[in-house]
């Protein structure tokens, strides 16, 4: 649990955070977004104490962040930023193994540990380990920029615009992959991000900040459906119930389903008319349906089952 | 485009045959009877076997410079040829010259020197033939070559040094004037090269000493960094001559007042003075480099050690300096040629070193003699600095900034 109690931040004149107060549940992801400037990345170094706040309470399981030594906390909160930041001189395993470095595991250990979470953000460790971070290719470094703050396996992880450097079509496959890792894992995760999309899909919590303030924080649905104020409306935009779409995922779907057949499965993996459920969601069946002759398409799920969707369900769904 | 690149190939072409033109019109041989004398000279065709170099030359020369005129494609054979050809240029015009010099030297001298010790030069041909030689590899080297060509030119570059050096040390060769006053210094200038390297190598490890947590300093603590670099760019901007005799008064004095300082030799004049001012003189590269060095390690790099729960101590050894050592080894490497320059001057205060056969052979006009001192001193200036720039490599690489595999 991370819990922000009236925190300020001050730099010279100008207030970078006025009276947050934020409560992150243990197990979720929270996503701290709004305009540039608006204190999110602030917000986010405070909690392994890049910055340290001038008036309030930070606590971390009912600990209050003062108390602990900045190194201590650190090997114990992973961080992730935006260029990376892998130091250019180690190899990638020894990149992945700093922190068990730091924590003085022996050199045997570190490298089993760095080629075990190589394989959880699926690069191959025979071939990756042993590369120099400028051997790689801007998605492969956040996967193993990603690696290197789960090596100690903190129980917290800050993502300062983790996904922020790479070309679009990358940063989708890096969300997925992020959220299937964070459903196994289920670390407590404060992310920052100005990608509203990537709110709504990562997000169990968005806090939606402005010139240091908190303006609304909620679920994504919460936040798309009942926005604050007038500021939160304009930044949702006037398409909002399109990002929604993004906040159902498929396989929650408990329409009528009948067994799928091999004929089925061929259309979804032609993408004719139907889709696979798994790591899908409304946005993906909305596509589909654009795109179907017949005004409905068919969603093939892991248990072998199909349901047919039409726009009056995903309607329905939506406003439920 | 075409005719533009054509043209920046012309310029070396023209550099590296045109010289060598002086072997034609510059005697390549003076015979002296001793070091002060002028002697007599003899050009090329007063030499039996300066025909064939003359014709093996100026066919080179001319495929050389025909081959920069030509226009449209090549065909394979030619291309083979015009790829090879400055190589061949190259270790030719190396070569052959003393080849010449050699076979023509004993004949000659022994004519002219009746019963009396005769000494030999090589002539100013023998010198603008080396500028073409320079220009040569140079142009051979610094073309976009593969790594395996690479290690061939410089196996064949190696080769040709070799094969000259091969000719300088000849006992044949016993009567060139640099051996000559060799044969007469052999013991003295050893002892002055030992010298010359102890004093070069102490000064940049005590720069080194200083230097280095100066630099740290001045890296860390933005209101020191402009006070140490201004004092160590002032040092920089005071003449070599003038540092030696400015150390020379307040020396003096010290060892005259201070019965300890005296014991220890230490004087106006001499080796502390001289590796005083040669400290000083190294510190600005070791210094400025160290700042450099330190001040690019990128910001986010040294963020994410901290992020990472990384101590003070643990990001300065784990990350500043290696990131920061390429650029701090080049910063030594600079100190380190330019102190074996710099010592030179440190013979005029009696602190030896080859500048004493230097500024000895001035006092003397012999110049055989300041020959026999620049020679080392250059030769040491390139092996320090090739030294430096393996280690340099090295570094890089272990910094994942070089090449990798």
């Amino acid at each position: 649990m991370i819990e922000f109690e009236h925190v300020f931040k001050r730099y010279g004149e100008k207030t970078a955070v006025r009276d947050l107060s934020l409560h992150i549940k243990n197990g979720t992801t929270c996503v701290l977004i709004g305009p540039s400037g608006c204190g999110k990345s602030t917000t986010l170094r405070m909690i392994n104490r890049l910055h340290e706040p001038d008036d309030g309470y930070i606590w971390v399981d009912d600990v209050a962040l003062r108390d602990y030594n900045p190194a201590e906390l650190r090997l114990r909160v992973g961080y992730v930023i935006q260029s990376v930041g892998l130091l250019p001189h180690l190899k990638v395993w020894q990149n992945i193994a700093l922190v068990p470095r730091l924590l003085g595991w022996d050199t045997k250990r570190q490298r089993a540990r760095a080629e075990e979470l190589l394989d959880l953000v699926e690069l191959d460790p025979a071939e990756q380990a042993d590369k120099y971070p400028r051997q790689l290719s801007g998605g492969e470094a956040q996967r193993v920029g990603v690696a290197r703050a789960l090596a100690a396996d903190p129980p917290y992880l800050l993502m300062d615009e983790p996904f922020g450097a790479v070309d679009p079509l990358t940063r989708t496959v890096l969300q997925q992959s992020f959220r299937d890792i964070q459903k196994r894992l289920k670390k407590t995760v404060v992310l920052v991000t100005h990608d509203l999309d990537e709110a709504i899909y990562l997000g169990d919590t968005i806090a939606i900040m402005n010139a240091g303030e908190l303006r609304q924080y909620g679920t994504a649905a919460e936040i798309l459906t009942e926005p604050a104020d007038e500021f939160v409306r304009d930044f949702v935009g006037s398409d909002r119930m399109l990002r929604m779409l993004r906040t159902v995922d498929l396989p929650k779907l408990t329409n009528e389903r009948r067994r799928a057949t091999t004929a089925d499965r061929q259309r979804a993996e032609r993408g004719a008319g139907a889709l696979f459920a798994h790591g899908a969601t409304l946005k993906d069946a909305m596509a589909s349906l654009l795109a179907a002759p017949n005004g409905n398409v068919d969603v093939v799920f892991a248990d072998d089952t199909v349901a047919s969707l039409d726009f009056a369900t995903i309607r329905g769904l939506i406003s439920a | 485009m075409t005719s533009n690149a054509h043209r920046a190939e012309f310029l070396p072409a023209v550099t590296t045959t045109v010289p060598a033109a002086g072997l034609l019109i510059f005697p390549i041989l003076r015979v002296r009877p001793n070091r002060v004398a002028q002697g007599v000279s003899l050009d090329l065709w007063q030499i039996e076997a300066g025909s064939g170099l003359v014709v093996v030359l100026l066919v080179l020369a001319a495929l050389y410079l025909a081959m920069y005129l030509r226009h449209g494609a090549a065909s394979a054979p030619v291309a083979l040829i015009e790829r090879w050809l400055p190589v061949v240029w190259a270790i030719a015009i190396t070569v052959l010259p003393w080849i010449v010099v050699a076979l023509a030297s004993a004949p000659a001298t022994a004519e002219f020197s009746g019963d009396r010790v005769h000494r030999f030069v090589p002539g100013a041909g023998i010198g603008l033939a080396t500028i073409s030689a320079l220009a040569g590899w140079h142009e051979v080297l610094r073309r976009q070559n593969s790594r395996p060509e690479r290690i061939v030119l410089g196996t064949l570059l190696t080769a040709s040094l070799l094969v000259v050096a091969a000719i300088l040390i000849d006992p044949r060769m016993a009567a060139l004037s640099y051996r000559r006053e060799y044969t007469v210094q052999a013991d003295r200038f050893w002892q002055e090269g030992l010298t010359h390297l102890r004093l070069a190598t102490s000064a940049v490890g005590f720069a080194a000493l200083i230097g280095l947590p100066a630099g740290v300093v001045a890296y860390r603590r933005e209101r020191l960094r402009s006070a140490i670099l201004g004092v160590t760019n002032a040092l920089q901007t005071i003449p070599s001559l003038a540092m030696f005799g400015l150390l020379i008064a307040p020396l003096a004095a010290l060892s005259r007042a201070v019965p300890f300082v005296r014991a220890l030799g230490i004087s106006g004049v001499g080796a502390a003075p001289a590796l005083i001012a040669l400290t000083l003189y190294a510190l600005l590269p070791i210094v400025r480099n160290t700042v450099v060095g330190f001040s690019q390690v990128p910001p986010a790099v040294r963020e994410s050690g901290t992020a990472m729960g990384m101590n003070g101590w643990q990001r300065f050894t784990m990350i500043e300096v290696p990131l920061a050592s390429p650029l701090v080894l080049r910063g030594l490497r600079t100190a380190a040629v330019q102190s074996v320059g710099t010592t030179t001057v440190a013979a005029l205060i009696g602190a030896g070193g080859f500048g004493r056969f230097i500024f000895q052979g001035l006092g003397q006009a012999a110049t055989d003699l300041v020959v026999l001192g620049v020679i080392p001193i250059v030769l040491l200036a390139v092996i320090v600095d090739r030294l430096f720039s393996l280690v340099a490599r090295r570094a890089a690489i272990s910094a994942g900034l070089g090449e990798h595999r």
